[in-house]
């Protein structure tokens, strides 16, 4: 019986070790590859390990590649996404949550927003910001964005919001607090973790996303990281892998870190109004 | 006319009704900016003849000229085909390694918080980050895939895999059932937490077998994290764009050509936005009209 017992636990550790290789490996590769020299990097058969730590491809990206620009631009881009979205959503949850303003048709208009297709909102995106002469600017981008990530963040603090028992709405009431002190002095507090949580999911979304930055940035000055990245993938001469590794890791450290604090939240996060009924 | 007069009538009197649509104004503004708007722009430009290339401005009101055009699109089909495929075969696959992945995680593990956080990583990257990473480990020419296999002696020589017909596809589906795994196993996991200690116990119990044990205690109670795993990963699979733009360009040929990537190349390739706008509005119903097939037939799955 405790062979068997060990056994068990030496298969379990095993397929984990196998999971965690097939997971992380690519990762490793992209370090690996990041710290390579052209010569290591274009060396077949593949040079898994380089020989000496090089991080010039890191500074290049700076040096030649404007990433201080690029890196600025997304910081913005997800900054002011972030602000926007996390505030208008707090605001229009709570009112959804409390005085079920909107009814069912705002209901309905939030399903159909989240579902609609990010080709849908950029193709008017694109043809109106010429209008109404945004093109090619941040601002623009943070209204993309803003389009995925309100009903997002509406949803997922809709969920917080309604798990404040009411109870304490009417407690407040009673005690002469008006509905502005009740919101800012009971419920907001409460609601903080929810917040915080909301603002990093989009933090992470505006950060990483891909269409439509590069549909709406045409311009070397306002374009964000993801685009950069694309051009290292499919660029006029041949592929600089080591800067392209280093230029990946740079846009994927920060996600990693920032989502270390909200594994309590994924699951909510992920789901945020996939399906309602 | 009179029911609204009515009903701000009531909004008058109403305070605490006042107070909600007064706190909701922001969003209701963001909203119309970055939702209403749009879509009810790319809606009503998918009426008209509009090509960008002729005039800023959409040229002539065309009915449901567009439409009918696209639903004789044999490309536009194809691309709906080939975006099915690419979803029935990257779900199941993503199901199964998450839900092995989800079963292995229910046993008592050390340090098992340090291992979940690092099993999702490659789930949290961005689209073109995941592009980037597998771009280089496919490269034909440097590519560590071509090293691991001939090492393996799987191929006799390098394969280009994302410039073949025959490969490309199948080199998209294996990147993305990578990034995604952990998502159906965070799903099943919770899933899984919720299934009462006392009836797997009752199971045992009575003597029911391993497999008995997961179609009649087990499987019920992931019925609701699958449905929400199904509709989301379809709508996915129906909104596919990084890969494809950054790694083929939905080549060779058409063979990697996925809706969202034609309904692109249809309208920034060639400008012709009206047509664009309306390939992107049938998009959408699609996406509709499948998320709420999917979680009905479920439904109805979980309530027999």
């Amino acid at each position: 019986m405790k062979r068997r017992q060990l056994l068990g636990q030496a298969v379990i550790y095993g397929l984990l070790a196998l999971f965690l290789t097939v997971g992380l490996l690519p990762f490793a590769w992209i370090l690996s590859t990041s710290l390579k020299i052209p010569r290591e990097y274009y060396s077949w058969p593949p040079q898994w390990i380089p020989s000496t730590l090089n991080w010039q491809n890191y500074s290049l990206l700076f040096a030649r590649y404007g990433f201080a620009t690029k890196l600025g631009n997304s910081v913005l881009v997800a900054a002011g996404t972030t602000l926007i979205s996390v505030f208008a959503g707090a605001a229009g949850a709570f009112a959804m949550s409390r005085y079920n303003t909107g009814g069912r048709a705002l209901t309905a208009w939030l399903v159909i927003q989240r579902m609609a297709p990010p080709m849908t909102v950029v193709i008017a995106l694109y043809f109106l910001a010429i209008k109404a002469q945004i093109a090619n600017t941040r601002l623009n981008l943070v209204l993309a964005h803003s389009s995925v990530t309100l009903p997002f963040c509406i949803w997922m603090l809709k969920g917080f919001f309604d798990e404040i028992p009411r109870a304490l709405d009417e407690a407040a009431a009673i005690d002469g607090a008006t509905r502005l002190q009740t919101l800012r002095l009971v419920i907001l507090p409460l609601v903080a973790p929810g917040l915080a949580a909301a603002a990093i999911f989009t933090l992470i979304q505006s950060w990483n996303e891909f269409l439509f930055a590069v549909i709406l940035m045409n311009s070397d000055r306002t374009q964000t990281l993801p685009v950069a990245i694309a051009n290292f993938i499919t660029p006029q001469t041949e592929v600089q892998f080591g800067p392209m590794a280093a230029a990946t890791l740079i846009a994927t450290v920060p996600v990693f870190v920032f989502s270390l604090f909200i594994q309590k939240y994924l699951v909510k996060g992920l789901t945020a109004g996939a399906v309602k009924g | 006319m009179l029911q609204s007069a009515r009903l701000l009538e009531n909004l008058r009197r109403d305070r605490p009704a006042r107070f909600g649509w007064a706190v909701m104004l922001p969003c209701l503004l963001l909203l119309v900016l970055v939702g209403v708007l749009p879509i009810g722009y790319t809606l009503y430009a998918s009426f008209y003849k509009y090509n960008f290339l002729e005039s800023i401005r959409p040229q002539a009101f065309l009915g449901l000229q567009n439409y009918g055009a696209a639903l004789r699109d044999a490309r536009f089909w194809a691309s709906m085909g080939r975006t099915f495929v690419f979803a029935t075969v990257t779900i199941p696959l993503e199901v199964l390694i998450g839900l092995g992945l989800a079963l292995v995680m229910q046993r008592p593990l050390r340090a098992k918080g340090v291992f979940r956080a690092l099993l999702i990583l490659p789930y949290m990257i961005s689209p073109i980050v995941l592009a980037a990473i597998w771009s280089m480990l496919y490269s034909a020419q440097y590519g560590v895939v071509n090293d691991l296999l001939l090492r393996l002696h799987l191929i006799r020589e390098p394969v280009a895999w994302l410039a073949t017909a025959r490969t490309a596809l199948g080199a998209l589906i294996f990147a993305t059932v990578w990034q995604w795994y952990p998502f159906s196993f965070l799903l099943l996991s919770a899933g899984l937490d919720t299934v009462p200690r006392e009836e797997y116990e009752a199971g045992q119990i009575d003597g029911a077998s391993g497999p008995q044990i997961f179609r009649y205690i087990t499987l019920p109670h992931l019925l609701a994290p699958l449905t929400v795993l199904l509709v989301v990963r379809t709508i996915d699979a129906l909104k596919t764009f990084a890969l494809v733009f950054s790694l083929t360009r939905g080549g060779p040929g058409t063979s990697t050509e996925l809706v969202s990537y034609y309904v692109y190349a249809r309208t920034f390739g060639d400008f012709k936005v009206g047509y664009g706008s309306a390939l992107s509005i049938l998009l959408m119903l699609a996406m509709m009209v499948v998320s709420l097939w999917i979680a009905r037939v479920l439904q109805r799955a979980v309530s027999t």
